[in-house]
Parts: C-alpha cells; sequence; structure tokens
C-alpha cells in the first residue's frame, strides 16, 4: 500500500540531493556502469567463445551470437570512452536538476539509479552489490 | 591438389574472438595456411615477406582501418592484386561503394556463420 506522505518526503529528499549533483559526477556514474557491463560482457563472450570454437562443426547460431557479444563489448567500451571524453564539457541547462523519483520510475532496476542518488537508509536493505544478482 | 590446400589467407581483425571466429571456420573448410595480425601495418609488414592469396579484413579497427588496408594494399606492388573481403558490421552503403572504388573484391556483414563466410570467398576465390 503506498504511503502518500511518506513518498513526498522521499521526492523533496531526492530533490535536495540531486539539486547537488553534477553532470560530470552524473556522467561519471554512468562511465562506471557501462563499465561493469562492459566487464560482463567480456565475461560472457570468453565463456561462450571457450565453447562455440571449441565445437566441431561450429555451431552457426552460436557463432552469431559471439559476434553480437564481440559488437555489444566494443559498443559498451566506446560509449564508456565517449561519455568520459565530453564530461568535462557537460553540465546541467539552466534550472534542471536530475529527477529521482522520475529516474527511478523510468528504469527497470532501481539499482541502476542507486550508484546516482545516495543510498537512503530505507532502501539500504535493497541494496545489491553483485551485478550478477541483477542479471 | 583442391584449391583449399593452396589458397594462402590472411585474416586482419583487432578483436580476438573475430579472428577465432574467421581461423576456426577456415579451418573448418580445410584451409590451413591461414595467418593472422590484429591490425593494419601488421598485416601489411608481415605481406611483404609472406604473401598470400586473400585478405579478410575487419572494417572497424584502431590506427588503420579496413578500407585504408585495402588502399594501402592496392598501391603496393607486391600486393595490388591479393584478393580482398572487408568484414563489416554496417555494410552502410557509402562504405561498401568505397570499398568497391578501392578494389575491395566482396564484403561480408556482421554478425555471419560459417556458410556465410565460405560462399563469400568462393566468390571471390572459386569454389574451395
Amino acid at each position: 500500500m503506498l504511503n502518500p506522505t511518506r513518498h513526498g518526503k522521499d521526492e523533496q529528499a531526492a530533490t535536495e540531493e540531486s539539486a547537488g549533483l553534477s553532470a560530470q559526477a552524473f556522467a561519471a556514474v554512468l562511465c562506471e556502469q557501462i563499465s561493469v557491463l562492459h566487464d560482463v560482457s567480456i565475461m560472457l563472450e570468453a565463456t561462450l567463445a571457450a565453447e562455440v570454437l571449441e565445437a566441431e562443426p561450429l555451431p552457426p547460431e552460436s557463432l552469431r551470437s559471439l559476434q553480437r557479444l564481440d559488437f555489444l563489448r566494443q559498443s559498451l567500451k566506446d560509449l564508456e570512452v565517449i561519455l568520459k571524453t565530453v564530461s568535462p564539457g557537460l553540465d546541467w541547462k539552466t534550472d534542471y536538476a536530475p529527477d529521482e523519483g522520475e529516474l527511478r520510475h523510468a528504469v527497470s532496476m532501481h539499482a541502476s539509479v542507486d550508484q546516482i542518488f545516495p543510498q537512503q537508509p530505507s532502501r539500504s536493505a535493497d541494496k545489491q552489490d553483485d551485478p550478477e544478482v541483477w542479471l | 591438389m583442391a584449391l583449399r590446400d593452396q589458397l594462402r589467407i590472411m585474416v586482419v581483425d583487432d578483436m580476438s574472438t573475430s579472428r577465432g571466429v574467421i581461423t576456426q571456420a577456415l579451418d573448418g573448410f580445410g584451409i590451413r595456411n591461414v595467418a593472422s595480425t590484429s591490425d593494419g601495418p601488421s598485416a601489411l609488414k608481415a605481406l611483404a615477406s609472406a604473401p598470400v592469396h586473400l585478405v579478410i579484413s575487419d572494417f572497424n579497427m584502431p590506427a588503420m582501418d579496413g578500407l585504408q588496408l585495402l588502399q594501402h594494399l592496392r598501391a603496393g606492388p607486391k600486393t595490388k592484386g591479393v584478393g580482398f573481403i572487408l568484414i563489416t558490421g554496417k555494410a552502410d552503403k557509402e562504405s561498401i561503394e568505397q570499398g568497391r572504388k578501392l578494389g575491395m573484391n566482396n564484403f561480408l556483414k556482421k554478425p555471419f556463420d560459417p556458410n556465410d563466410l565460405r560462399n563469400c570467398i568462393e566468390a571471390v576465390v572459386g569454389r574451395l
């Protein structure tokens, strides 16, 4: 059951927190998240490659999947580099600050937003440090 | 002697997984004379001393992309006639047209399977 009063307090707290969040800090968190995904893609690619490339004959669909993973890994690395490169020039437009409530509503996993906004005690029990758990 | 026994191929790709996919597929076709390098400059150096019949190169590579490698190959007296297949994830009209102008013999879009690769090679060198 939703508690409107509690929800209102959360939103107020989120607004106060996000007002102090710089665009560069926001970009740095996104870079970190992309880096984690990049690491995951490396593991997946290595595991799949070890099995697929030993198979005789080569399984066609697995080979295609391996190439898609290769593309995914490279793309994630490029996104991280691009974001890192442009982040010194990033800034919020006047009077804009990211809204935690809006972001939490938009994402599939709240953990994706936890790194952007500091953890609040009421959510600490939900914290998941191991990315494998999300997968 | 079958063509596959005589054919010498060089695979150029900066990604070890992609090189593995291609070289394993070539091995499956019975092509044993396969060299591989991770970048264009290394490929050019290797080809100067050990020429091949066909180069299979990725498009997106740091330092020198696949089309730049092709340009260098076509400019070299010893390598101007080598067959060239470009492997690309995009296969956009502009890149392919540029490749054709530079003398690319064929191209293959990722992701591909061994059968796609075989057909692509046979379109350049003949039945394996």
